[in-house]
Protein backbone atom coordinates (compact mmCIF):
# COMPACT_ATOMS: atom_id res chain seq x y z
CA UNK A 1 0.00 0.00 0.00
CA UNK A 2 1.42 3.60 -0.65
CA UNK A 3 -0.08 5.04 2.38
CA UNK A 4 0.63 3.54 5.68
CA UNK A 5 -1.97 4.32 8.16
CA UNK A 6 -1.56 2.03 10.53
CA UNK A 7 0.21 3.89 13.19
CA UNK A 8 -0.12 7.46 11.95
CA UNK A 9 -0.17 9.78 15.42
CA UNK A 10 -1.35 13.02 13.44
CA UNK A 11 -4.23 13.43 15.45
CA UNK A 12 -2.76 13.22 18.40
CA UNK A 13 0.45 15.78 17.39
CA UNK A 14 -1.90 18.19 15.60
CA UNK A 15 -2.47 20.69 18.67
CA UNK A 16 0.72 20.70 20.41
CA UNK A 17 3.22 20.26 17.25
CA UNK A 18 1.35 20.96 14.36
CA UNK A 19 -0.61 24.20 15.07
CA UNK A 20 2.76 25.84 16.31
CA UNK A 21 4.32 24.73 13.78
CA UNK A 22 1.82 26.61 11.41
CA UNK A 23 2.30 29.74 14.04
CA UNK A 24 6.00 29.56 13.45
CA UNK A 25 6.46 29.09 9.84
CA UNK A 26 3.82 32.41 9.38
CA UNK A 27 6.26 34.26 11.97
CA UNK A 28 9.35 33.26 9.61
CA UNK A 29 7.81 33.92 6.25
CA UNK A 30 6.18 37.22 7.65
CA UNK A 31 9.09 39.06 9.31
CA UNK A 32 11.61 38.05 6.29
CA UNK A 33 9.18 39.44 4.08
CA UNK A 34 8.65 42.57 5.61
CA UNK A 35 12.41 43.35 6.47
CA UNK A 36 13.42 41.58 2.92
CA UNK A 37 10.54 43.85 1.43
CA UNK A 38 12.37 47.01 3.18
CA UNK A 39 15.85 46.30 2.57
CA UNK A 40 15.23 44.99 -1.34
CA UNK A 41 13.32 48.47 -1.25
CA UNK A 42 16.34 50.46 -0.55
CA UNK A 43 18.40 48.25 -2.72
CA UNK A 44 16.20 48.45 -5.83
CA UNK A 45 16.19 52.56 -5.82
CA UNK A 46 19.46 52.55 -5.50
CA UNK A 47 19.69 49.97 -8.81
CA UNK A 48 17.26 51.85 -10.28
CA UNK A 49 18.21 55.36 -9.68
CA UNK A 50 22.49 54.41 -10.55
CA UNK A 51 20.89 52.43 -13.15
CA UNK A 52 22.76 53.25 -16.90
CA UNK A 53 19.16 54.63 -17.76
CA UNK A 54 19.00 55.97 -14.25
CA UNK A 55 17.81 59.03 -12.87
CA UNK A 56 21.35 59.66 -11.89
CA UNK A 57 23.70 57.36 -13.33
CA UNK A 58 26.68 55.91 -11.53
CA UNK A 59 28.10 52.87 -13.08
CA UNK A 60 30.24 52.32 -9.94
CA UNK A 61 27.47 51.94 -7.57
CA UNK A 62 25.31 50.51 -9.82
CA UNK A 63 27.70 47.48 -10.53
CA UNK A 64 28.57 47.04 -7.05
CA UNK A 65 25.24 46.94 -5.62
CA UNK A 66 24.14 45.05 -8.97
CA UNK A 67 27.18 42.31 -8.08
CA UNK A 68 26.60 41.86 -4.25
CA UNK A 69 23.06 41.38 -5.22
CA UNK A 70 23.93 38.16 -7.34
CA UNK A 71 26.11 37.18 -5.25
CA UNK A 72 24.10 36.32 -2.35
CA UNK A 73 21.17 35.17 -4.80
CA UNK A 74 23.97 32.55 -6.02
CA UNK A 75 23.94 31.30 -2.32
CA UNK A 76 21.05 28.18 -1.89
CA UNK A 77 19.42 29.24 1.15
CA UNK A 78 19.92 25.91 2.57
CA UNK A 79 23.90 27.14 2.54
CA UNK A 80 23.37 30.22 3.18
CA UNK A 81 21.74 29.62 6.67
CA UNK A 82 24.46 27.86 7.69
CA UNK A 83 27.52 29.80 6.53
CA UNK A 84 26.06 32.97 7.80
CA UNK A 85 25.35 31.13 11.49
CA UNK A 86 28.17 33.14 13.45
CA UNK A 87 26.43 36.45 12.06
CA UNK A 88 22.79 35.14 12.87
CA UNK A 89 24.30 34.52 16.44
CA UNK A 90 25.76 37.66 16.85
CA UNK A 91 22.68 39.23 15.59
CA UNK A 92 19.87 37.24 17.60
CA UNK A 93 21.56 35.55 19.73
CA UNK A 94 21.21 32.13 18.68
CA UNK A 95 21.02 30.21 15.37
CA UNK A 96 18.60 27.44 16.22
CA UNK A 97 14.71 28.21 16.14
CA UNK A 98 12.39 30.80 13.96
CA UNK A 99 13.79 33.86 14.93
CA UNK A 100 17.28 32.92 13.93
CA UNK A 101 16.16 31.31 10.63
CA UNK A 102 14.65 35.07 9.50
CA UNK A 103 18.02 36.56 9.60
CA UNK A 104 19.15 34.34 6.37
CA UNK A 105 15.88 34.13 5.43
CA UNK A 106 16.14 37.88 4.94
CA UNK A 107 19.32 38.00 3.22
CA UNK A 108 18.08 35.23 0.98
CA UNK A 109 14.91 37.34 0.28
CA UNK A 110 16.11 40.90 0.06
CA UNK A 111 17.98 40.63 -3.32
CA UNK A 112 14.95 38.69 -4.86
CA UNK A 113 12.88 41.32 -3.97
CA UNK A 114 15.10 43.91 -5.40
CA UNK A 115 15.37 42.52 -8.58
CA UNK A 116 11.71 41.95 -9.01
CA UNK A 117 11.25 45.61 -7.85
CA UNK A 118 13.91 46.84 -9.90
CA UNK A 119 12.12 44.80 -13.04
CA UNK A 120 9.16 47.12 -12.54
CA UNK A 121 10.47 50.08 -12.14
CA UNK A 122 12.23 49.80 -15.01
CA UNK A 123 8.83 48.69 -17.38
CA UNK A 124 7.29 52.25 -16.22
CA UNK A 125 7.11 53.82 -19.81
CA UNK A 126 10.10 56.19 -20.02
CA UNK A 127 8.15 59.01 -21.52
CA UNK A 128 6.15 59.49 -18.15
CA UNK A 129 9.31 59.95 -16.68
CA UNK A 130 10.35 62.77 -19.55
CA UNK A 131 6.92 64.62 -18.64
CA UNK A 132 7.87 64.37 -15.13
CA UNK A 133 11.21 66.26 -15.16
CA UNK A 134 9.91 68.01 -18.10
CA UNK A 135 7.43 69.87 -15.20
CA UNK A 136 10.83 70.17 -12.92
CA UNK A 137 9.61 67.20 -10.73
CA UNK A 138 13.15 66.32 -8.70
CA UNK A 139 14.54 62.84 -8.78
CA UNK A 140 13.08 61.78 -5.41
CA UNK A 141 9.57 63.01 -6.85
CA UNK A 142 10.14 61.01 -9.95
CA UNK A 143 11.00 57.97 -7.40
CA UNK A 144 8.11 57.73 -5.48
CA UNK A 145 5.06 60.43 -7.28
CA UNK A 146 5.65 58.64 -10.55
CA UNK A 147 7.70 55.28 -10.64
CA UNK A 148 6.55 53.56 -7.41
CA UNK A 149 2.80 54.56 -8.15
CA UNK A 150 2.94 53.52 -11.85
CA UNK A 151 4.83 50.13 -11.09
CA UNK A 152 2.71 48.82 -7.98
CA UNK A 153 0.55 46.41 -9.73
CA UNK A 154 3.40 45.02 -10.98
CA UNK A 155 5.77 45.28 -7.78
CA UNK A 156 2.59 43.79 -5.48
CA UNK A 157 2.66 40.57 -8.02
CA UNK A 158 6.30 40.52 -8.04
CA UNK A 159 5.77 40.21 -4.29
CA UNK A 160 3.12 37.18 -4.18
CA UNK A 161 5.49 34.92 -6.57
CA UNK A 162 8.57 35.98 -3.66
CA UNK A 163 6.06 35.00 -1.04
CA UNK A 164 5.58 31.85 -2.25
CA UNK A 165 8.91 31.30 -3.35
CA UNK A 166 10.25 31.78 0.62
CA UNK A 167 7.63 29.45 2.32
CA UNK A 168 9.04 26.45 0.40
CA UNK A 169 12.35 28.21 1.75
CA UNK A 170 11.20 28.34 5.62
CA UNK A 171 10.36 24.45 5.39
CA UNK A 172 14.17 24.02 4.29
CA UNK A 173 14.82 25.87 6.73
CA UNK A 174 13.24 23.31 9.26
CA UNK A 175 16.10 21.27 8.13
CA UNK A 176 18.26 22.67 9.81
CA UNK A 177 17.44 23.67 12.82
CA UNK A 178 14.97 26.42 12.22
CA UNK A 179 11.03 24.55 13.43
CA UNK A 180 8.26 24.74 11.54
CA UNK A 181 6.03 23.00 9.25
CA UNK A 182 8.98 21.87 7.10
CA UNK A 183 10.94 20.17 10.89
CA UNK A 184 7.50 18.65 11.70
CA UNK A 185 7.58 17.22 8.51
CA UNK A 186 10.80 15.84 8.08
CA UNK A 187 11.20 14.35 11.82
CA UNK A 188 7.33 13.83 12.59
CA UNK A 189 6.85 12.60 9.20
CA UNK A 190 9.39 10.94 7.42
CA UNK A 191 11.97 10.08 9.80
CA UNK A 192 9.41 8.14 11.86
CA UNK A 193 7.69 6.91 8.58
CA UNK A 194 4.87 8.49 9.05
CA UNK A 195 3.47 9.51 5.86
CA UNK A 196 -0.30 10.35 6.59
CA UNK A 197 1.68 13.16 8.89
CA UNK A 198 3.96 14.37 6.09
CA UNK A 199 1.39 14.47 3.50
CA UNK A 200 -0.72 16.26 6.09
CA UNK A 201 1.78 19.49 6.09
CA UNK A 202 2.20 18.95 2.26
CA UNK A 203 -1.30 19.50 2.15
CA UNK A 204 -1.11 22.79 5.07
CA UNK A 205 1.76 24.41 2.69
CA UNK A 206 -0.41 23.71 -0.31
CA UNK A 207 -3.79 25.47 1.14
CA UNK A 208 -1.13 28.34 2.47
CA UNK A 209 0.21 28.95 -0.87
CA UNK A 210 -3.06 29.23 -2.32
CA UNK A 211 -4.44 31.62 0.39
CA UNK A 212 -1.31 33.68 -0.61
CA UNK A 213 -1.67 34.03 -4.08
CA UNK A 214 -5.31 34.46 -3.92
CA UNK A 215 -4.34 37.87 -1.07
CA UNK A 216 -1.73 38.33 -3.88
CA UNK A 217 -4.57 38.99 -6.64
CA UNK A 218 -6.63 39.94 -4.58
CA UNK A 219 -4.71 43.55 -3.80
CA UNK A 220 -3.56 43.68 -7.95
CA UNK A 221 -6.80 43.89 -8.36
CA UNK A 222 -7.34 46.04 -6.42
CA UNK A 223 -3.83 48.46 -7.09
CA UNK A 224 -4.74 48.23 -10.89
CA UNK A 225 -7.99 49.61 -10.24
CA UNK B 1 19.60 75.15 -52.44
CA UNK B 2 19.40 77.24 -49.11
CA UNK B 3 16.47 79.33 -48.46
CA UNK B 4 16.18 81.86 -45.91
CA UNK B 5 13.32 84.82 -45.78
CA UNK B 6 15.66 86.68 -43.87
CA UNK B 7 14.32 86.56 -40.45
CA UNK B 8 16.15 88.23 -38.19
CA UNK B 9 14.92 91.42 -40.59
CA UNK B 10 11.19 89.87 -39.51
CA UNK B 11 12.57 89.94 -35.59
CA UNK B 12 12.09 93.91 -35.83
CA UNK B 13 11.67 96.09 -32.67
CA UNK B 14 8.89 95.23 -30.31
CA UNK B 15 9.33 91.58 -31.26
CA UNK B 16 11.23 90.07 -27.80
CA UNK B 17 13.15 86.51 -28.56
CA UNK B 18 11.61 84.05 -26.59
CA UNK B 19 14.05 80.87 -27.58
CA UNK B 20 17.41 82.01 -29.13
CA UNK B 21 19.23 79.02 -29.83
CA UNK B 22 22.99 79.34 -31.48
CA UNK B 23 25.52 77.24 -33.54
CA UNK B 24 24.01 74.59 -31.00
CA UNK B 25 25.84 70.95 -31.15
CA UNK B 26 25.15 67.85 -29.82
CA UNK B 27 26.76 64.08 -30.72
CA UNK B 28 25.39 61.03 -28.98
CA UNK B 29 28.03 58.15 -28.94
CA UNK B 30 27.44 57.35 -32.33
CA UNK B 31 27.57 60.50 -33.76
CA UNK B 32 26.05 64.22 -34.51
CA UNK B 33 22.13 64.62 -33.99
CA UNK B 34 22.43 68.41 -33.87
CA UNK B 35 25.01 70.45 -35.85
CA UNK B 36 25.20 74.44 -36.01
CA UNK B 37 21.32 75.06 -35.21
CA UNK B 38 20.29 78.69 -35.41
CA UNK B 39 16.10 79.50 -34.10
CA UNK B 40 14.62 82.83 -33.16
CA UNK B 41 11.25 82.21 -31.76
CA UNK B 42 9.11 85.01 -30.87
CA UNK B 43 7.31 85.51 -27.62
CA UNK B 44 3.70 84.72 -28.25
CA UNK B 45 4.09 82.75 -31.73
CA UNK B 46 3.81 79.73 -32.75
CA UNK B 47 6.94 78.49 -34.10
CA UNK B 48 6.90 74.78 -36.32
CA UNK B 49 9.75 72.51 -36.79
CA UNK B 50 9.52 69.66 -39.61
CA UNK B 51 11.70 67.16 -40.42
CA UNK B 52 12.06 63.57 -40.91
CA UNK B 53 12.28 61.32 -38.36
CA UNK B 54 15.57 60.92 -37.10
CA UNK B 55 16.40 64.12 -38.15
CA UNK B 56 17.12 65.64 -34.57
CA UNK B 57 14.05 67.55 -33.72
CA UNK B 58 13.04 65.98 -30.70
CA UNK B 59 16.57 66.33 -29.17
CA UNK B 60 16.97 69.61 -30.17
CA UNK B 61 13.14 70.24 -28.70
CA UNK B 62 14.90 68.58 -25.70
CA UNK B 63 17.56 70.52 -25.17
CA UNK B 64 15.29 73.79 -25.04
CA UNK B 65 14.35 72.42 -21.61
CA UNK B 66 17.14 71.41 -20.26
CA UNK B 67 16.38 67.46 -20.71
CA UNK B 68 19.21 67.03 -22.83
CA UNK B 69 22.38 68.55 -22.39
CA UNK B 70 24.84 69.98 -25.73
CA UNK B 71 28.80 70.26 -26.36
CA UNK B 72 28.40 73.39 -27.89
CA UNK B 73 26.39 76.35 -28.92
CA UNK B 74 24.17 78.73 -26.64
CA UNK B 75 20.52 77.99 -25.82
CA UNK B 76 18.80 81.46 -24.37
CA UNK B 77 15.45 81.22 -23.09
CA UNK B 78 13.36 83.51 -21.68
CA UNK B 79 16.21 85.73 -20.97
CA UNK B 80 18.03 82.47 -18.96
CA UNK B 81 21.48 81.23 -20.48
CA UNK B 82 20.57 77.05 -19.91
CA UNK B 83 23.90 75.93 -19.89
CA UNK B 84 24.39 77.79 -16.93
CA UNK B 85 22.03 76.68 -14.51
CA UNK B 86 22.79 73.97 -11.83
CA UNK B 87 20.33 70.66 -10.89
CA UNK B 88 17.93 73.22 -8.32
CA UNK B 89 17.90 76.14 -11.04
CA UNK B 90 17.23 73.37 -13.46
CA UNK B 91 14.17 72.31 -12.12
CA UNK B 92 12.81 76.35 -11.17
CA UNK B 93 12.97 76.98 -15.46
CA UNK B 94 11.81 73.52 -16.24
CA UNK B 95 8.86 75.04 -14.27
CA UNK B 96 8.13 77.47 -16.28
CA UNK B 97 8.38 75.15 -20.04
CA UNK B 98 5.29 72.84 -20.40
CA UNK B 99 5.60 69.71 -22.37
CA UNK B 100 3.49 67.37 -24.55
CA UNK B 101 4.59 64.18 -26.23
CA UNK B 102 2.91 61.88 -29.07
CA UNK B 103 1.95 58.95 -26.42
CA UNK B 104 1.06 61.56 -23.78
CA UNK B 105 2.89 60.19 -21.09
CA UNK B 106 -0.08 60.65 -18.48
CA UNK B 107 0.17 58.15 -15.25
CA UNK B 108 -2.21 54.94 -16.28
CA UNK B 109 -3.05 54.43 -12.62
CA UNK B 110 -3.84 57.99 -11.79
CA UNK B 111 -7.63 59.74 -12.36
CA UNK B 112 -7.81 62.59 -14.84
CA UNK B 113 -7.85 64.72 -12.07
CA UNK B 114 -4.89 63.35 -10.52
CA UNK B 115 -2.93 63.37 -13.51
CA UNK B 116 -3.01 66.87 -13.82
CA UNK B 117 -2.83 68.09 -10.16
CA UNK B 118 0.82 66.28 -10.19
CA UNK B 119 2.94 69.03 -11.45
CA UNK B 120 1.44 71.41 -8.47
CA UNK B 121 1.92 68.46 -6.38
CA UNK B 122 5.88 68.55 -6.89
CA UNK B 123 5.98 72.30 -6.37
CA UNK B 124 3.61 71.59 -3.28
CA UNK B 125 0.78 73.91 -3.77
CA UNK B 126 -1.76 73.74 -1.13
CA UNK B 127 -4.55 70.92 -1.63
CA UNK B 128 -7.28 73.36 -2.19
CA UNK B 129 -6.08 75.65 -4.72
CA UNK B 130 -4.63 72.63 -6.45
CA UNK B 131 -7.83 70.96 -7.44
CA UNK B 132 -9.32 74.39 -8.47
CA UNK B 133 -6.68 75.30 -10.73
CA UNK B 134 -6.73 71.66 -12.05
CA UNK B 135 -10.52 71.96 -12.51
CA UNK B 136 -10.18 74.78 -14.40
CA UNK B 137 -7.86 73.66 -17.40
CA UNK B 138 -9.87 70.37 -17.67
CA UNK B 139 -12.96 72.79 -18.39
CA UNK B 140 -10.73 74.55 -20.47
CA UNK B 141 -9.44 71.68 -22.28
CA UNK B 142 -13.46 70.22 -22.48
CA UNK B 143 -12.78 67.09 -20.26
CA UNK B 144 -15.03 68.41 -16.97
CA UNK B 145 -17.05 65.29 -17.30
CA UNK B 146 -13.99 63.44 -16.99
CA UNK B 147 -12.12 64.33 -14.22
CA UNK B 148 -12.47 60.79 -11.88
CA UNK B 149 -11.53 58.47 -15.42
CA UNK B 150 -8.57 56.50 -15.73
CA UNK B 151 -6.16 57.53 -18.61
CA UNK B 152 -7.63 53.82 -20.47
CA UNK B 153 -10.89 55.52 -20.38
CA UNK B 154 -10.20 57.70 -22.70
CA UNK B 155 -9.72 58.27 -26.61
CA UNK B 156 -6.13 59.67 -27.94
CA UNK B 157 -7.39 63.04 -28.15
CA UNK B 158 -8.90 63.17 -24.71
CA UNK B 159 -5.53 61.76 -23.37
CA UNK B 160 -3.96 64.76 -25.46
CA UNK B 161 -6.20 67.17 -23.93
CA UNK B 162 -5.15 65.85 -20.14
CA UNK B 163 -1.66 65.81 -21.54
CA UNK B 164 -2.25 69.99 -22.12
CA UNK B 165 -4.41 70.87 -18.77
CA UNK B 166 -1.16 69.23 -17.27
CA UNK B 167 1.09 71.08 -19.10
CA UNK B 168 -0.46 74.40 -17.86
CA UNK B 169 -0.98 73.83 -14.54
CA UNK B 170 2.69 75.77 -13.47
CA UNK B 171 1.54 78.98 -15.88
CA UNK B 172 4.20 78.31 -18.13
CA UNK B 173 5.92 80.69 -20.70
CA UNK B 174 6.58 78.27 -23.53
CA UNK B 175 4.79 75.22 -24.39
CA UNK B 176 6.85 72.40 -26.23
CA UNK B 177 4.88 70.12 -28.25
CA UNK B 178 6.68 67.02 -29.33
CA UNK B 179 4.83 65.33 -32.21
CA UNK B 180 2.06 65.98 -30.05
CA UNK B 181 -0.61 65.20 -32.81
CA UNK B 182 1.52 62.79 -34.51
CA UNK B 183 -0.39 59.58 -32.81
CA UNK B 184 -4.04 61.51 -33.70
CA UNK B 185 -6.09 60.50 -36.62
CA UNK B 186 -7.05 63.93 -38.80
CA UNK B 187 -9.97 65.41 -37.19
CA UNK B 188 -8.73 65.18 -33.69
CA UNK B 189 -5.23 66.49 -34.76
CA UNK B 190 -7.47 69.61 -35.46
CA UNK B 191 -9.42 69.77 -32.78
CA UNK B 192 -5.89 69.91 -30.97
CA UNK B 193 -4.70 72.27 -32.87
CA UNK B 194 -7.92 74.45 -32.14
CA UNK B 195 -7.14 73.96 -28.62
CA UNK B 196 -3.48 74.89 -29.44
CA UNK B 197 -4.12 77.57 -30.91
CA UNK B 198 -6.52 78.56 -28.22
CA UNK B 199 -3.97 78.44 -25.77
CA UNK B 200 -1.49 80.28 -27.30
CA UNK B 201 -4.21 83.51 -28.26
CA UNK B 202 -5.87 83.52 -24.53
CA UNK B 203 -2.49 82.82 -22.33
CA UNK B 204 0.00 84.29 -24.85
CA UNK B 205 2.03 81.22 -24.13
CA UNK B 206 4.92 80.77 -26.97
CA UNK B 207 4.24 77.16 -28.59
CA UNK B 208 6.89 75.96 -30.26
CA UNK B 209 5.95 72.48 -32.14
CA UNK B 210 7.81 69.61 -33.32
CA UNK B 211 6.29 67.44 -36.16
CA UNK B 212 7.04 65.43 -39.17
CA UNK B 213 3.60 66.31 -40.75
CA UNK B 214 3.69 69.80 -42.99
CA UNK B 215 0.13 69.90 -42.73
CA UNK B 216 -0.01 70.96 -38.68
CA UNK B 217 2.50 73.06 -39.42
CA UNK B 218 0.39 75.20 -42.02
CA UNK B 219 -2.55 75.10 -39.91
CA UNK B 220 -1.22 76.66 -36.96
CA UNK B 221 2.53 78.11 -37.41
CA UNK B 222 3.16 81.31 -38.27
CA UNK B 223 7.31 80.68 -39.24
CA UNK B 224 8.74 77.39 -39.52
CA UNK B 225 11.99 75.75 -39.84
CA UNK B 226 12.91 72.58 -41.72
CA UNK B 227 15.31 70.26 -40.57
CA UNK B 228 17.19 67.83 -42.68
CA UNK B 229 20.44 65.83 -42.22
CA UNK B 230 20.76 67.08 -38.13
CA UNK B 231 20.81 70.94 -39.15
CA UNK B 232 18.22 73.27 -39.97
CA UNK B 233 18.19 73.81 -43.51
CA UNK B 234 15.19 76.56 -44.21
CA UNK B 235 13.83 79.04 -41.53
CA UNK B 236 10.95 81.40 -42.76
CA UNK B 237 7.30 82.16 -42.64
CA UNK B 238 5.33 79.73 -43.66
CA UNK B 239 3.54 80.89 -46.41
CA UNK B 240 6.95 82.07 -47.76
CA UNK B 241 8.92 78.46 -47.44
CA UNK B 242 5.49 77.05 -49.23
CA UNK B 243 4.78 79.09 -51.90
CA UNK B 244 9.17 78.83 -52.72
CA UNK B 245 9.17 75.29 -52.53
CA UNK B 246 12.89 74.15 -51.38
CA UNK B 247 14.41 71.13 -51.97
CA UNK B 248 14.40 70.41 -48.73
CA UNK B 249 10.89 70.95 -48.49
CA UNK B 250 9.78 68.35 -51.54
CA UNK B 251 12.05 65.99 -50.13
CA UNK B 252 9.98 66.08 -46.51
CA UNK B 253 6.06 65.98 -47.97
CA UNK B 254 7.29 63.64 -51.29
CA UNK B 255 8.13 64.26 -54.77
CA UNK B 256 5.42 65.30 -57.38
CA UNK B 257 6.70 65.05 -60.80
CA UNK B 258 4.95 66.81 -63.11
CA UNK B 259 5.53 66.43 -66.87
CA UNK B 260 4.18 68.90 -70.09
CA UNK B 261 2.90 67.26 -73.09
CA UNK B 262 4.52 67.81 -75.96
CA UNK B 263 3.63 71.36 -77.59
CA UNK B 264 2.67 72.75 -74.16
CA UNK B 265 4.70 74.02 -70.86
CA UNK B 266 4.51 74.26 -67.38
CA UNK B 267 4.11 77.17 -65.33
CA UNK B 268 4.23 77.23 -61.71
CA UNK B 269 2.49 80.20 -60.21
CA UNK B 270 2.49 81.61 -56.58
CA UNK B 271 0.01 83.44 -55.13
CA UNK B 272 -1.12 85.19 -52.08
CA UNK B 273 -3.88 87.63 -51.45
CA UNK B 274 -1.80 90.10 -50.30
CA UNK B 275 -0.34 90.46 -53.40
CA UNK B 276 -3.06 90.75 -56.73
CA UNK B 277 -4.94 88.19 -55.24
CA UNK B 278 -7.97 86.65 -56.79
CA UNK B 279 -8.08 89.74 -59.23
CA UNK B 280 -4.29 89.02 -60.78
CA UNK B 281 -5.58 85.20 -60.87
CA UNK B 282 -8.58 86.41 -62.82
CA UNK B 283 -6.74 88.63 -65.34
CA UNK B 284 -4.18 85.73 -65.58
CA UNK B 285 -6.77 83.16 -66.51
CA UNK B 286 -8.64 85.51 -69.05
CA UNK B 287 -5.28 86.55 -70.58
CA UNK B 288 -5.33 82.55 -71.22
CA UNK B 289 -8.98 82.45 -72.77
CA UNK B 290 -9.35 79.39 -71.58
CA UNK B 291 -6.76 77.65 -73.24
CA UNK B 292 -4.86 76.23 -70.45
CA UNK B 293 -5.09 73.44 -67.80
CA UNK B 294 -4.78 73.14 -64.00
CA UNK B 295 -2.34 70.63 -63.34
CA UNK B 296 -2.05 70.63 -59.42
CA UNK B 297 -3.32 73.35 -57.11
CA UNK B 298 -2.49 73.96 -53.41
CA UNK B 299 -4.40 76.57 -51.63
CA UNK B 300 -3.72 77.35 -47.79
CA UNK B 301 -4.83 79.41 -45.58
CA UNK B 302 -3.81 81.07 -42.58
CA UNK B 303 -5.11 83.56 -40.35
CA UNK B 304 -7.30 84.62 -42.86
CA UNK B 305 -4.91 85.28 -45.28
CA UNK B 306 -4.80 82.84 -48.86
CA UNK B 307 -1.80 81.74 -50.27
CA UNK B 308 -1.16 78.91 -52.91
CA UNK B 309 0.42 77.56 -55.33
CA UNK B 310 -0.75 76.40 -59.03
CA UNK B 311 0.64 74.57 -61.90
CA UNK B 312 -0.54 75.30 -65.02
CA UNK B 313 -0.56 73.80 -68.58
CA UNK B 314 -0.15 76.19 -71.43
CA UNK B 315 0.65 76.44 -74.73
CA UNK B 316 3.78 76.78 -75.64
CA UNK B 317 4.46 79.25 -77.96
CA UNK B 318 2.07 81.22 -75.34
CA UNK B 319 4.56 81.25 -72.72
CA UNK B 320 6.59 83.85 -72.93
CA UNK B 321 3.37 86.62 -73.22
CA UNK B 322 1.67 84.49 -69.96
CA UNK B 323 4.55 84.71 -68.10
CA UNK B 324 4.82 89.16 -69.22
CA UNK B 325 1.39 89.18 -67.95
CA UNK B 326 2.12 87.63 -64.71
CA UNK B 327 4.71 89.73 -63.76
CA UNK B 328 2.56 92.48 -65.35
CA UNK B 329 -0.09 91.55 -61.97
CA UNK B 330 2.66 91.01 -59.65
CA UNK B 331 1.63 87.51 -59.46
CA UNK B 332 4.88 85.11 -58.87
CA UNK B 333 5.74 82.61 -61.30
CA UNK B 334 8.14 80.31 -63.41
CA UNK B 335 8.20 78.26 -66.53
CA UNK B 336 9.62 74.89 -67.17
CA UNK B 337 10.22 73.42 -70.69
CA UNK B 338 8.42 70.94 -72.16
CA UNK B 339 9.08 67.24 -70.74
CA UNK B 340 11.44 68.44 -68.37
CA UNK B 341 9.89 67.49 -64.71
CA UNK B 342 9.86 69.89 -61.78
CA UNK B 343 12.72 69.70 -59.61
CA UNK B 344 16.12 69.70 -60.32
CA UNK B 345 15.83 71.25 -63.73
CA UNK B 346 16.64 74.49 -65.33
CA UNK B 347 14.18 77.17 -65.70
CA UNK B 348 13.19 78.40 -68.84
CA UNK B 349 12.93 82.08 -67.27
Amino acid sequence: MFFNFSNTRLLEYLPEIILPAIGSTLVMLFFSMVLGFVIGTVVAVVLVTTSPFGLKPNSRIYKTVGFSVNMIRSFPVIILIVAISPLTRALVGTSIGEKAAIVPLTLAAFPVIARYMEASLLEVDRNVILAARSFGASNSQIMFKVLFSEALPSIVSGLTTTTILFLASTTLAGAVGAGGLGAVALTFGYQRFDDVMMYAIVIILFVMVLAIQGIGELIYKKVKE
Amino acid sequence: MYYNVNHDAELGKGNEVMIKVQNLCKSYKNGRVLSDINLHVQRGEIFGIVGQSGAGKSTLLRCINGLETFESGKAIVNDTDISQLNETAMRGFRRKIGMIFQNFALLNRKTVVDNVMLPMECWHYPPVAMRKKAEELLALVGLTDKLNSLPHELSGGQKQRVAIARALTLEPDILLCDEATSALDPAITQSILELLRDVNRQMGITILMVTHDMAVIKTICKRMAIITGNRIATTGRVSDVFLAEPAELRELVGHKEIYAPAGRSLLRVALRESVGGPAALYELFAFLKGDFSIVSADIEQFEAESYGLLYLHVAAEQLEQTVLCCKQHGIECSAYSPDSPVGGMADVF
